[in-house]
């Protein structure tokens, strides 16, 4: 017996040294896991900007410094094209009279490009007056648009739908939501506005943020310098109309502008095959639905209430304001 | 063509109360342009569905407290050229 605590000291030399090595060992797995998911997230950007560069890289033409009006109106032309493919919304003619005009007047210089903080400002700004005109059935509307893709042969397993909004999930009955949005609505005539202002432009700016900076790598020759990658906030160059409204769009539909037309299709089918197969019951096919806006096979929203002619007029009045010299 | 894939991940509880009857559970890491789809059963035993696609950085879903995080089921789709 005495010699225990000789045997206790050694075990404490042993359980130090065990204790050491496992620390280093788990330090290094800690070090390993990180260093896989670090590559893992990189490789999934590069394949997300790659998808960018072949959907609205590919398939919107973006102008430049001296380009001739008819090559302007082409590349308005092409963002329509491109919103309508993707979502079933279409520009109406007012709109592309006006976004072409202000476009040729920021390639030209006669009036600045909105900055990303600008452009925050005038989304809020489009967002809260729109906010205090919704009617009821409108907010009904939005409730049933963010809650995914709907069709009657949906198999039973897909069950309650929740509120799917960009980076969150919200599980919500249409009732608790409905009259949520009714009482905002109803407090930007209070002294709550400037609350609800404040907090729907931390929302907004978050997203648009999200969206220039991805725009910013995967397409460097349109969105040069609209964002700083190394401090990752807003850059010295901002955006021209045109990219604006891309942006805008993006936002309003969750379309994280991914992928060509035939790919998009492609996608969609895949997603049908995956989901039969999980559920061994048949998912609805992508056939006569679009993959943004209004019932959306990828993301619904609703689009049809942001990008309607009166909604989007507003939005140029905000950015050319905004824009003036 | 394309192909998905469904792989299973984790969701790591974050712990914030949003309200008395609702909490945040959190996807940590997902991977920008992927879609994940997600299902649980609520207190009331419905059934949950639904798909985000993620950006960057995390994925809050914000749920009955009702409902433990390690209870969400949470797929990736894997797109594979």
């Amino acid at each position: 017996m005495k010699n225990l605590p000789l045997v206790l000291r050694r075990l404490r030399f042993v359980l130090l040294t065990l204790g050491f090595v496992a620390a280093t060992v788990a330090g290094v797995s800690i070090w390993k896991s990180r260093a896989v998911q670090g590559d893992a997230q990189a490789a999934a950007k590069a394949k997300f900007h790659s998808r960018i560069r072949d959907g609205i890289g590919q398939e919107v033409r973006f102008a430049s410094t001296g380009d001739q009006p008819g090559a302007v109106r082409a590349s308005v032309e092409s963002l329509d094209n491109f919103i309508f493919r993707r979502s079933g919304i279409r520009l109406s003619g007012t709109v592309k009279n006006r976004l072409a005009e202000m476009e040729s007047r920021s390639l030209n210089g006669q009036s600045h490009r909105i900055s990303v903080n600008d452009l925050d400002d005038a989304l809020t700004a489009t967002a809260f007056e729109r906010l205090s005109a919704l009617s009821d059935d409108e907010i009904l509307h939005i409730d049933d648009s963010l809650r995914g893709f709907k069709s009657p042969d949906l198999p039973k397993s897909y069950g309650r739908r929740d509120l799917i909004l960009p980076g969150r999930v919200v599980s919500i009955s249409t009732d608790r939501f409905v009259s949520q949005v009714k009482a905002m609505r109803d407090q930007i005539t209070t002294s709550l506005a400037d609350m609800i202002r404040t907090s729907m432009r931390q929302a907004v700016a978050r997203i648009v943020h999200d969206r220039v900076s991805a725009m910013t790598e995967a397409l460097p020759d349109a969105f040069a310098g609209a964002w700083d990658p190394a401090g990752n906030h807003p850059g010295p160059i901002g955006l021209t109309p045109v990219e604006g409204m891309v942006i805008a769009y993006s936002v309003a539909s969750q379309d994280l502008l991914c992928d060509s037309g035939p790919n998009l299709d492609k996608l969609m089918k895949a997603m049908q095959n995956a989901r039969t197969e999980t559920t061994k019951q048949p998912y609805p096919g992508p056939e006569e639905h679009f993959a943004y806006g209004v019932n959306g096979y990828i993301t619904s929203s609703p689009l049809d209430l942001a990008f309607n002619e009166r909604t989007l007029n507003r939005l140029l009045d905000q950015i050319d304001e905004r824009s003036s010299k | 063509m394309k192909k998905l894939k469904l792989v299973l991940l984790a969701l790591i509880l974050v712990g914030a109360c949003t309200s008395s009857s609702t909490h945040i559970c959190r996807l940590t890491g997902p991977l920008p342009g992927e879609m994940y789809d997600y299902s649980f059963k609520d207190g009331d035993g419905n059934s949950h569905f639904g798909s985000v696609e993620s950006t960057v950085g995390e994925v809050d879903l914000e749920i009955d407290s009702s409902v433990d995080c390690s209870e969400i089921k949470v797929t990736r789709e894997l797109i594979a050229d």
